[in-house]
């Protein structure tokens, strides 16, 4: 496991540097928006939370194509398979490289990038916590998406499409709690438990639910 | 027609049951059509003389 | 995919494994089903437009009779898909993919007239076409659900690997369509107070619960029928399939032989 962790590691750094393009695409989704809502600062800090969380949401549908597909190409899903040790925990493994990789850059740099819709400090703080443990449960419900398709020539969107819906609560909790810590009379930490809850619920569901479908289109 | 839908509402009423019955008759339509042409390909095939292997 | 795999289900269901058994079955079926349902849906509509105008909704409470059973039968397809998935994972049945695939359209058309139905009823009692209420929006995540699921059906050739990878994805829907109502019951009540929104009517009258029953009852027997049609023809798709791969191979040796 510790292999595959840093074999999937060292592959993600070097072929073309996937983090790097969702952190660019990243920036890219949450500077276009000032442009579609207009330079209005106020508007701007409201939907900042909104943002950040779409912005990292569609970053993190972008490599999830590729999170089986090339272990399908070399043949390493195939060695996967037949590995003794359990594929949910490989599959486990595998979609916390990509939190790693794709999630974790995403929420580091989140405050930087709210800074410029004019975000306070404490959305900031906010949407950095809700980020944090957040993201990693788009990785695990994308990692079911991407075992689905795995097989599939033109996966990528269809992966975006099956992918989304399942998404929508953690994106509601999230930005909900962005936007309570600012919001005065509303508590931040049920929502933001909320969000952890889901995670912790799709770490343990998402890799199963994986491996079932690996092994499905395999046999 | 208004002893049916009223005539507060009539549009509203009768465009809900009108997009029903236009919904469920295409779909219904649809399906029929695809039967028979699907009917119609089994029996070209068959008529070209391949056969089902568990004919029973 | 063989017989022995489906050994434990019951005996009429191992029976139906045999496709040409099925369609014999389907044939015999299929008119009493048919004349049950128009019997049904007239009757049903001429109970519903009979009834006295409600004292809230006034004359617009008949478009429950088409929306409530549209909903009702968005989430019976679904119910239909998961206990296909089941089937294919579990039993191997072979019939279980094909009703699967044959549910998604249904599901997604009732799933339509139900955001359609419900919208057009809105816009009288609401003053509004579209709210980002729970119901609403929980039931338009259904039906991008039920749009995907048909979409990877689609985009997958081989029906024996299809079955079971949309079975997964079938699956996993159904876990989240708890959560999803749930987050976003939480999500509108946070941000929304219901006040003037009251989705769930006034107490149902015994004057509307029975055409509204029989409306139900219409549009399951409607369901049945038509998944039946369905299914037939997803049977014959793939009876086609064979048979055009069968001619395509003798094409290929008897090329082969000639050369």
């Amino acid at each position: 496991m510790i292999a595959l962790l840093k074999r999937d590691l060292k592959l993600s750094f070097r072929s073309g540097g996937g983090a790097a393009i969702a952190l660019l695409f990243y920036f890219a989704v949450v500077v276009s928006m000032p442009f579609a809502i207009g330079p209005d600062p106020i508007l701007l800090s409201t939907i900042g939370g909104a943002t950040l969380w779409i912005g990292a949401l569609l970053a993190s549908l972008l490599g999830l194509e590729r999170l089986f597909q090339s272990d399908a190409e070399d043949g390493s899903l195939d060695q996967m398979l037949i590995s003794p040790t359990p594929l949910a925990a490989q599959v486990f493994t595998k979609s916390f490289v990509h939190w790693l990789v794709t999630g974790l850059p995403l929420t580091l740099m989140a405050p930087v990038f709210g800074l410029f819709l004019g975000m306070s400090q404490n959305a900031l703080l906010a949407s950095m916590a809700t980020l944090a443990v957040g993201t990693p449960a788009i990785s695990f419900i994308g990692a079911v998406g991407a075992a689905i398709t795995v097989s599939l020539s033109r996966g990528g969107l269809l992966l975006s499409v099956l992918v989304m819906p399942m998404c929508i609560p953690v994106l509601i909790f999230g930005v909900g709690a962005v936007r309570a810590a600012v919001t005065e009379p509303d508590p931040f930490l049920p929502p933001f438990l909320l969000v952890a809850a889901i995670s912790l619920f799709f770490a343990v569901i998402g890799p199963f639910a994986s491996a079932l479908a690996l092994r499905q289109g395999a046999s | 027609m208004s002893e049916l839908f009223g005539t507060q509402y009539f549009g509203f009423i009768a465009s809900s049951f009108g997009v029903t019955l236009i919904v469920l008759l295409g779909m219904t339509i649809w399906i029929l059509m695809t039967y028979h042409a699907r009917r119609k390909a089994l029996a070209k095939l068959e008529a070209a003389g391949i056969k089902r292997a568990n004919k029973t | 995919m063989t017989i022995a795999d489906t050994q434990n289900l019951p005996r009429g269901l191992t029976a139906l494994a045999n496709p040409t058994r099925f369609l014999a079955l389907v044939r015999v079926v299929l008119p009493v089903l048919t004349i049950i349902t128009i019997g049904l849906l007239a009757i049903g509509l001429w109970l519903g437009f009979s009834v006295p105008d409600d004292y809230q909704q006034g004359r617009t409470v008949r478009i429950m009779f088409v929306h409530v059973p549209s909903v009702w039968m968005a989430m019976g397809a679904y119910m239909v898909m998961v206990s296909g998935a089941l089937g294919v994972l579990v039993w191997r049945h072979p019939l279980a993919d094909v009703a699967a695939r044959a549910a998604a359209p249904l599901g997604a058309c009732f799933t339509f007239l139900g955001l359609a139905t419900g919208s057009i009823w809105g816009r009288p009692m609401w003053g509004t076409w579209w709210v980002w209420d729970a119901r609403l929006t929980s039931f338009l995540i259904l039906f991008i659900i039920y749009l995907g699921l048909i979409a990877l059906w689609n985009s997958m050739e081989e029906p024996a690997k299809s079955a079971r990878i949309a079975a997964v994805a079938i699956l996993v829907g159904a876990i989240n369509i708890p959560i999803i109502k749930f987050s976003v019951d939480w999500f509108t009540t946070l941000h929304q107070p219901a006040s003037v929104l009251r989705t769930d009517g006034p107490k149902l009258a015994p004057e509307f619960l029975y055409p509204l029953l029989t409306m139900g009852l219409a549009f399951l027997f409607l369901f049945l029928t038509l998944h039946l049609m369905a299914m037939r023809n997803e049977i014959l798709r793939r009876q086609i399939r064979t048979l055009q791969r069968k001619a395509a191979r003798e094409i290929r040796s008897a090329n082969k032989a000639s050369t």
